[in-house]
């Protein structure tokens, strides 16, 4: 038992080592970015126009039932002048980056861990590297930079869209004045400590959800069934990852304040 | 999808992620945490400041007209040094003006309260508001006034 | 010599592969490399592709020492073989047109119409030129091993390398890919590699033979020569026979004790 543990421990400890060393190879690979731009413009379709949707509507749904919740929350001190305030900041420094990564996590995410772990296991990527082509820039580091830029701009616009719906359903159904809805979301959300701070969280999270869903896929056991755990280990790590960065991000940028 | 309807969508989506951005930016949020507002800052000694702390609300009969953007301590005579950041929408307060520090109901967040006075010149960058009224600290209040029925017994 | 394998050892972990295997395979023809499965056939592939690398000896190909190389130069070695995978792998997101131009479009600088012209000469060959746009999804086996073959031809190589090439497919397709290998060999002037345990096609496409069993080379030469050999573990392998010195069975404990052990 114990030296079961142990041996796990060991393997995590060697896992991890590689995902670091593989993030080192991918930045060195970066430079063909700048001659193959297109193969970017690509991997910013595949990752980020085809997410787009579940962005956009499920913030929706979420700003709508921050409309309902924050209402019904705040109307009881007879504060509910403040909900685009509460809106606003729950979107803006929470709700947007974490659950725009989580979501980005299970599609996109899982969808890079299969399809490069597929390349692996149909061996393209050996076929690649018998073509006197580095798999990596040409394949992984597109991808992985993909993730990154795409991440904060879906989080922009999972924020924008959950605004509205908070305003659909606070000023529109429910009668808060949506003046004061937007003012009130004005006065109190800071573009620093707030918007920002948010865009910078998203970025982390893009940074780390891709990383763990190219390595995953990069070094899944060629067969069916590798792949396929490899997609789920990407997912659970990538989402866990999230969350826990986020209380990390959390303390160290709104403490002080 | 041909590459070139591709490049568009992907045009298209990244014009409107920074679009957000922009709009996140402009509209949603203010940016007085770097400028400090668009406003001039006064400060005001006061004794002993309570609860109050950097962003809370500066009002005037009510109506909140900026914020505190920093607290520091006198190391000459101990008393506290708050800077107010007001709006530049209200640069006509009177020189004479008082603060003081008010609470929101009896137990509630605390803020500053300014008091118009009446002089025509009026408060400007820099300045220093002189007369103050610090907080009312609960403790303190039961204890002097156990204190003044122990004495009148 | 293009392909010389000296006192080579190898090993995956701890399963020993080779123990000083010594192999020479000579320019211009076809050598067809067979053997029962997990005997390291596709192994040979992997070293001379410097993919893996020896433990001990040295792989020389077209007079160049792989160990010798650092990533540049295996990667401009490379340029000069083509290969061909057991499952063909070809790129799933790209079209026929586009696979067979991926190793041109890397390492070239050509223009759009000449590489239009050299992939319209590639798919032309293995018969194919029609069925440029299709994505590699809508190819049956066949066609799919074929565009393979002419990607793995694409930059002209000195060498190309088949794996398996006639695993999976049908008669008439195996016959094709028989066929194309020859041709392809001659018209070209490459030397191929072929990796196989099919006997009838092996045999008859090979100018030279190696038959491996367990990591060593166990009969060499022309096809009537090895198909005469009388060496009992290269005869069953040839005649496809269960029993011999494969044993049929996995090694076990006696079966009247392990029937029997229960009661007594």
């Amino acid at each position: 038992m114990v030296r079961g543990l142990g041996r796990a421990g060991i393997a995590a400890i060697h896992h991890t080592g590689r995902g670091g060393m593989f993030l080192a190879s991918l930045v060195g690979g970066m430079g063909m970015m700048v001659r193959r731009p297109r193969l970017l413009v690509q991997q910013i379709h595949a990752v980020g126009v085809m997410t787009l949707p579940i962005i956009l509507v499920a913030g929706l749904f979420v700003g709508m039932m921050l409309g309902l919740q924050g209402f019904n929350t705040l109307v009881g001190f007879g504060a509910e002048s403040s909900l685009g305030l509460a809106v606003g900041l729950f979107l803006t420094r929470e709700l947007g980056p974490v659950l725009t990564a989580l979501l980005f996590a299970g599609r996109a995410g899982s969808a890079l861990t299969a399809e490069i772990g597929l390349m692996r296991a149909t061996q393209q990527l050996d076929a690649m590297e018998m073509m006197a082509v580095d798999p990596l820039p040409r394949v992984v580091v597109p991808r992985f930079l993909a993730g990154v830029i795409v991440m904060p701009l879906l989080a922009a616009l999972f924020s924008v869209v959950g605004l509205f719906g908070g305003y659909l359903v606070g000023a529109v159904l429910l009668g808060v004045d949506g003046g004061t809805f937007w003012s009130s979301m004005h006065e109190g959300v800071d573009v620093v400590h707030d918007v920002l701070a948010g865009v910078f969280k998203s970025f982390v999270f893009g940074f780390v959800v891709t990383w763990v869903a190219v390595f995953e896929g990069y070094s899944a056991t060629p067969t069916t069934d590798g792949v396929s755990r490899a997609t789920t280990r990407a997912v659970v790590t990538g989402s866990l990852a999230v969350l826990g960065l986020d209380y990390v991000l959390t303390a160290i940028m709104f403490s002080e304040v | 999808m041909t590459l070139q309807a591709k490049e568009t969508l992907v045009g298209v989506f990244i014009l409107a992620g920074l679009a957000a951005l922009v709009w996140l930016t402009l509209f949603v949020g203010n940016w007085a945490a770097i400028t400090g507002g668009a406003g001039y800052r006064v400060t005001a000694k006061f004794e002993n400041i309570g609860g109050l702390t950097v962003k809370s609300p500066v009002t005037l009969a009510g109506v909140t007209i900026g914020r505190v953007s920093s607290i520091a301590s006198d190391r000459e005579d101990y008393s506290a040094i708050v800077t107010l950041s007001i709006d530049q929408d209200y640069n006509n307060l009177p020189v004479d003006s008082t603060a003081a520090i008010l609470t929101a109901g009896l137990l509630g967040a605390q803020y500053i309260g300014v008091v118009p006075g009446a002089e025509i010149d009026y408060l400007k960058e820099g300045d220093s508001i002189d007369i103050t009224q610090s907080a009312l600290v609960l403790e303190q209040l039961i204890g002097e006034l156990l204190f003044s029925r122990a004495g009148a017994q | 010599m293009l392909v010389a394998l000296n006192s080579v050892d190898f090993s995956y972990a701890d399963t020993p592969v080779y123990e000083s295997l010594d192999l020479k395979i000579p320019r211009g023809g076809i050598t067809v490399i067979m053997g029962p499965s997990g005997c390291g056939k596709s192994t040979l592939l992997s070293l001379i592709g410097g993919r893996l690398q020896p433990r001990c000896g040295n792989v020389v190909v077209d007079d160049v020492e792989i160990q010798s190389l650092d990533k540049r130069g295996l990667y401009h070695l490379r340029r000069r073989m083509g290969m061909l995978f057991q499952f063909n792998a070809l790129l799933s997101e790209l079209s026929v047109f586009e696979n067979v131009a991926f190793p041109i479009r890397e390492h070239t600088d050509l223009s759009a119409e000449l590489i239009e012209h050299l992939v319209k000469i590639k798919l032309e060959m293995v018969g194919l030129r029609g069925a440029s746009q299709l994505m590699p999804s809508e190819l049956s086996g066949g066609m799919a091993r074929r565009v393979a073959l002419a990607r793995a031809i694409a930059l002209d190589p000195v060498l190309v390398m088949y794996d398996e090439p006639f695993t999976g497919l049908d008669p008439i397709s195996k016959g094709v890919i028989v066929q194309l290998i020859r041709e392809l060999n001659d018209a070209l002037g490459m030397s191929s590699i072929v990796v196989t345990q099919d006997v009838a096609e092996g045999l008859s496409i090979a100018d030279y033979v190696f038959v491996f069993a367990a990591g060593e080379v166990i009969v060499e030469g022309t096809p009537e020569a090895v198909n005469a050999t009388l060496r009992p573990d290269a005869r069953q392998f040839l005649d496809g026979l269960p029993d011999g010195p494969v044993a049929y069975h996995y090694p076990a404990s006696d079966y009247q004790v392990d029937l029997f052990q229960g009661e007594s």
